[in-house]
């Protein structure tokens, strides 16, 4: 027996519901992304990675302190520390003259976060969207292939206008 | 469960249950960017709780959706709320894909729907859409398997009356 109902069914069921855009995709991109990573610091993998900025930021303060004030290239009134001057002294290098040479530089995203939704004007609301960010440069000294890596933490916030209907 | 989505590929999950999940969630939460808002809050809360507890079903999705609506809508100003939804119900952003030519039949399908009560019109997206039983509809929303497929037997009985004239 043919039920109507059953044809009801069937000619509901032949419409396809509407695919979410990419930009929706994209945002569950950049939080599972996000998810996954610290899932895997979780099972302990990334632990390394994640302290791994720290660990190399000492490090290069360390060789800073040991090794910058008696190099040729870093002849500075007072000996730096890496934290403080790493960019004008490696500035002062002068490329082609057994000078530092940049030779890699990255950002590396750590977290993404949306902080939900703000007014910052009286009618036009924003979605508020905070980044962290590891920038990262890397100078190498041709002379003698002595290389400094520097590593930047940063935290960028994005607002995004949101229409109101 | 494709294979994809049980080696941690949410994306082919995504693409099994993203048109899905958006269409349930237009039915909590008639403003589209909301039920965006919505589906990606669920999705991701999914997929988190399912990297710790792999045996999760992806019925739970439509859980999360319903709950995380509700919970949205609390938090929303009750003024823009209301004004949302009666712009999305006079309005009425499209629910399906179509073609130029079906476009008539679409938008009659879309505007039968939308004129059943919210109660039978979850239950029967969840169903036909959703590809959901009753017992995890019953599940999902809260209420026996059967009142879920009472209230599915009285959209379809509804739907019909509304759309008998193209069907039969």
């Amino acid at each position: 027996m043919n039920d109507p109902l059953d044809e009801l069914e069937a000619e509901l069921k032949r419409w396809q519901p509407l695919a979410p855009g990419p930009a929706l995709e994209a945002r569950i991109a950049a939080k599972v992304d996000v998810t996954e990573a610290r899932a895997a610091r979780a099972l302990g993998l990334p632990r390394r990675f994640w302290w791994a900025p720290l660990g190399m930021a000492a490090a290069v303060a360390l060789m800073a302190l040991v090794w910058l004030p008696g190099h040729q290239a870093f002849k500075l009134a007072s000996p730096p520390t890496v934290a403080k001057q790493p960019t004008p002294a490696l500035n002062r290098a002068r490329p082609g003259a057994g000078g530092y040479r940049p030779v890699r530089r990255a950002d590396y995203l750590l977290d993404a976060r949306d902080d939900g939704i703000i007014y910052a004007s009286a009618t036009t609301p924003f979605r508020k969207i905070k980044y962290q960010v590891l920038s990262t440069s890397q100078w190498r000294d041709e002379a003698d292939n002595a290389t400094v890596q520097v590593l930047v933490p940063r935290e960028n916030t994005v607002l995004i206008p949101m229409n109101v209907y | 469960m494709r294979p994809g989505q049980q080696d941690g590929d949410w994306r082919a999950l995504w693409a099994d249950y993203g048109p899905k999940l958006l269409l349930f969630a237009r039915q909590q939460t008639p403003e589209l960017g909301a039920a965006e808002d919505v589906v990606q809050e669920a999705f991701v809360r999914y997929w988190k709780s399912r990297q710790k507890s792999p045996e999760l079903t992806p019925t739970l999705l439509f859980t999360l959706v319903k709950r995380i609506a509700i919970d949205y809508a609390r938090k929303s100003a009750a003024r823009r709320w209301r004004e949302a939804e009666a712009q999305a119900q006079n309005e009425g952003e499209a629910y399906f894909e179509d073609s130029f030519a079906e476009r008539d039949r679409r938008e009659l399908v879309e505007a039968s729907l939308r004129a059943l009560p919210a109660s039978q019109r979850e239950v029967l997206v969840l169903k036909l859409w959703g590809d959901l039983t009753f017992d995890e509809i019953g599940k999902a929303l809260d209420i026996s398997p059967n009142t879920a497929a009472s209230r599915y037997r009285y959209a379809l009985n509804q739907l019909r009356g509304l759309l008998a004239p193209a069907v039969s």
